[in-house]
């Protein structure tokens, strides 16, 4: 095996583990169950610690085991998780991710300095480990069990061991599982201390079906093991099998309620579960006449009744239980992992393949073979398809980016004694897997500026009327070919004035400039800009705005900020779903060709306006023109028959004067050499099937500029405003 | 490994007949084993030893046989024990904790 292969995956893994520890520990206050979250962190440390031990990474494996044996105990119920423990545990994780990040560096030998950094933290996880003893309570420790409502007032059963009733279905045999396997798998995870074996559903011998599985087990198993790992040894045959697993210790009625499940003769079975161990016959005495007496008192009807009040809860185990299912299997079952390069690879190749599906396409219709044609139209739709599937491998939710940020504000809101939370919406919309590691920084910066200055403290919230804990929200969602994601918080909403008053120090806008709301919080991104009155170690560390709108640019993004006072700020940024191929629509302007984004164009209408105005009326409404010949001063009269090309940008429309429309194009997107990075509303460029090259525009940049410029036209001209003008339009 | 039955021809009337099973008794002998069993028991004998030394490989069809065909022997009034057994069948025997109840003469499951 190659070694440093399997090294590779360790460290991939381990991180993997070590985000799913960090999530539960930050959830772990918000679940009502929080077995399941503890035995997740467990889970994490105890594969780390293993894994690394076949390594011989014998710093990884000394800390850990400290880690484990804490961890341990808080799962026996002996440590109660709190939030200084939480805190004490996430650090704990970033030093296990700090050594695994060492070791992805290629540094296998021992670290003194990470000893160091492990000593302060090794003394707590020890000195809880020393008082635990002490500290543990004489009376039977909680297990993860004891989530059940604490009203039930029976104690818990005296067995130490797990208890396990299994009936297989018929046609576990031919299906070519047998039950020998799985109990001998059991025999591995821990002693079976007890087993009896029911042929509870045996025929006579000469009317059964030799190949039929007739059995059920009823187990007591010792085993460390958590329920998901003794679950899990039964996951191959669960929809074939009836499993039922009852937690050591558990109460008296959760063995009622298993015979009564199970439904076969309660003293039969009774006498099994003492015969396995798992309960004494004191034990079943008291079951039995409990059940008995409940079924005596109640009429059917109640029982029933009863049983119906019971469902909920048995809904949210299965519930529970299938999402286990579903997240243990998700990452390991319905994915591989694929090497970024060769998705690249095919990336660049499908684009080859577009420019060349485009070529052919305009040699069959140059033919004029019928035939060709058609072959060439069903190839292109493939091709088009073959596009959207290799872009889809590349997009990736946005849940796991937005997960990482509950972290974030974890530590920020300690930091700043701030009790902030953090809510998540959208997390199910992808975006393109480049983009995504790229908004990581920008949206970090957003999440704790809002959070330093945004939020304000619990007096002042409270002063206000607002709950004391502030909230921040990130949000994603879908429009017009874009991916909107927005940072929002519940704070004082942004201050005009400052922004202003400090614009004008740094001489950014002339003292008396009227600028409209939207115009003054775009002021934040400008270089250098920072209102905050105290410099904390979080903000004000150089790293401002204007980074995270330079970051956002350089992705063809746009960063948008609303604010109300008292309310809030929200800080939208709109990024394109993907950076390689889009579809693209084709219009002509003389000889040149331009691309325009398809998914941001809403319409395209027959050219009509009064000469010498720059906008026109589309059912009513103003829709401001852009000609594109002005712009790029494309020589040669424009053609008879213009057209408009309606598009929609952040909300706003604006048509574009084209000579020609030409259809839809598959666009690959090929960047523009730096030489030629300063030139303005093009965003790239693409390869035509003839050869010829087109540009690709960038509308916002556009729209933008347009706007500038018929404001500066409007501010020297003391000419009325756009409003007024769109209202003698629109009489 | 095909697996054979032997049933002696000579019948002692109410003696223990024995019935040796070699070879495999998995679910691809399981219909084959269970006529083998339904005829040992039709015949006379009131008891039938059942000798497993020679078994190489059993799982759960083969037990589960077992048990049908001891049942089927109390309903009848006959017993019905295993004499012998095979390394592989003690283990898995011994797994399902049915040891002693192929041991008794009188059916306790």
């Amino acid at each position: 095996m190659n070694l440093d292969q399997a090294l590779q995956t360790f460290i991939v893994e381990s991180r993997e583990l070590l985000e799913d520890m960090e999530g539960a520990l930050l959830g772990i206050r918000d679940v009502e169950d929080q077995s399941a979250s503890i035995n997740a962190i467990f889970r994490a440390a105890h594969t780390i610690k293993g894994s690394a031990g076949l390594f011989g990474l014998d710093q990884i494996v000394e800390f850990t085991h400290v880690v484990e044996s804490v961890l341990d105990r808080v799962r026996e119920g002996t440590i109660a998780i709190d939030d200084p423990l939480v805190a004490l545990l996430l650090g704990c994780s970033d030093h296990m991710g700090g050594l695994i990040g060492a070791l992805a560096a290629g540094q296998t030998d021992r670290d003194a300095a990470a000893d160091e950094r492990a000593a302060p933290l090794l003394q707590r996880l020890r000195a809880l480990l020393g008082e635990a003893p002490a500290a543990a309570p004489s009376a039977p420790a909680a297990t993860p069990a004891a989530a059940l409502p604490a009203a039930d007032a029976e104690g818990p059963t005296g067995a130490d061991h797990w208890h396990i009733s299994l009936r297989f279905g018929r046609e576990v045999l031919r299906n070519g599982m047998d039950p020998l396997s799985f109990l001998r798998y059991l025999g591995k995870l821990g002693e079976i201390t007890g087993l009896v074996t029911l042929p509870y559903a045996l025929p006579a011998l000469a009317d059964m079906d030799p190949e039929a599985c007739y059995l059920g087990f009823e187990i007591a198993l010792k085993s460390a093991a958590d329920k998901a790992a003794i679950e899990g040894a039964f996951e191959f045959v669960i929809d074939d099998c009836q499993v039922h697993i009852l937690a050591p210790r558990s109460r008296i009625s959760e063995y009622v309620a298993l015979i009564e499940q199970i439904g076969e003769e309660p003293a039969r079975l009774g006498e099994i579960l003492v015969h396995c161990g798992s309960l004494t016959a004191r034990e079943l005495e008291g079951a039995l006449s409990r059940q008995k007496e409940s079924a005596l008192h109640q009429p059917l009807g109640q029982i029933l009744v009863e049983q119906g009040t019971v469902q909920p809860a048995v809904v949210d185990a299965a519930l529970s239980r299938q999402k286990q299912v579903k997240d243990h299997k998700s990452p390991e079952g319905q994915s591989i992992r694929v090497d970024a390069e060769k998705l690249d690879h095919l990336i660049n190749l499908v684009g080859e393949l577009i420019t060349a599906g485009a070529a052919a396409n305009l040699a069959a219709r140059r033919s004029r073979n019928v035939e060709v044609q058609e072959a060439n139209s069903q190839l292109a739709s493939l091709v088009q398809e073959v596009r959207d599937s290799a872009l889809q491998l590349r997009m990736v939710k946005i849940g796991a980016t937005f997960s990482r940020f509950r972290r974030v504000v974890h530590d920020v809101s300690r930091e700043i004694g701030k009790d902030i939370e953090l809510q998540v919406r959208g997390e199910d919309t992808e975006l393109d897997k480049t983009v995504v590691e790229k908004i990581g920084d920008p949206l970090t910066h957003l999440v704790r500026n809002a959070m330093d200055h945004g939020i304000e403290n619990a007096e002042t919230r409270v002063a206000r009327g607002k709950p004391a804990h502030g909230t921040v929200t990130l949000n994603a969602f879908h429009d017009s070919g874009s991916i909107v994601i927005e940072v929002k918080d519940d704070g004082g909403g942004l201050n005009r004035e400052r922004i202003l008053a400090k614009a004008i120090e740094r001489g950014l806008v002339e003292p008396g400039a009227a600028l409209t709301d939207k115009e003054t919080y775009g002021l934040i991104f400008e270089p250098g800009f920072s209102t905050a009155e105290q410099i904390t170690n979080l903000s004000g560390r150089g790293v401002g705005m204007d980074v995270v709108k330079k970051n956002i640019t350089a992705l063809r993004g746009t960063v948008e900020v609303s604010s109300e006072p008292g309310a809030g700020t929200t800080v939208s940024l709109r990024l394109p779903l993907t950076l390689a191929i889009i579809d693209g629509f084709l219009v002509g302007l003389g000889k040149s060709s331009f691309v325009i984004p398809l998914e941001m164009i809403e319409e395209c209408i027959e050219f009509s306006t009064e000469t010498g105005k720059d906008y026109t009326d589309l059912r009513g409404q103003v829709l401001p023109l852009i000609r594109l010949r002005d712009t790029f001063r494309i020589e040669g009269s424009a053609g008879s028959r213009q057209s408009i090309v309606v598009i929609k940008h952040a909300g706003k429309r604006t048509g574009i004067v084209v000579d020609a429309l030409l259809g839809e194009f598959q666009t690959v997107i090929k960047p523009l050499n730096r030489m030629f990075g300063q030139v303005k509303c093009i965003s790239g460029s693409t390869i035509l099937g003839s050869g010829e090259v087109a540009l690709i525009l960038d509308a916002p940049a556009l729209i933008s500029q347009t706007a500038q410029r018929e404001m500066e036209r409007a501010k020297s001209a003391g000419a009325p405003s756009r409003e007024i003008q769109s209202s003698t339009v629109g009489a | 490994m095909k697996q054979t039955a032997k049933t002696p021809s000579r019948k002692s009337k109410g003696a223990a007949t024995p019935l040796q099973i070699d070879g495999d008794m998995t679910i691809y002998q399981a219909d084959e084993l269970k006529q083998k069993l339904l005829g040992t028991l039709a015949g006379p004998a009131a008891a039938v030893q059942v000798d497993l030394h020679n078994v190489s490989e059993i799982d759960t069809a083969g037990v589960q046989l077992l048990i049908a065909a001891k049942h089927a022997a109390t309903a009848l009034g006959k017993t019905l024990t295993v004499t012998a057994c095979s390394k592989a069948v003690t283990e898995v025997l011994e797994l399902f904790g049915l040891v002693s109840f192929f041991a008794d003469a009188a059916a306790s499951a």
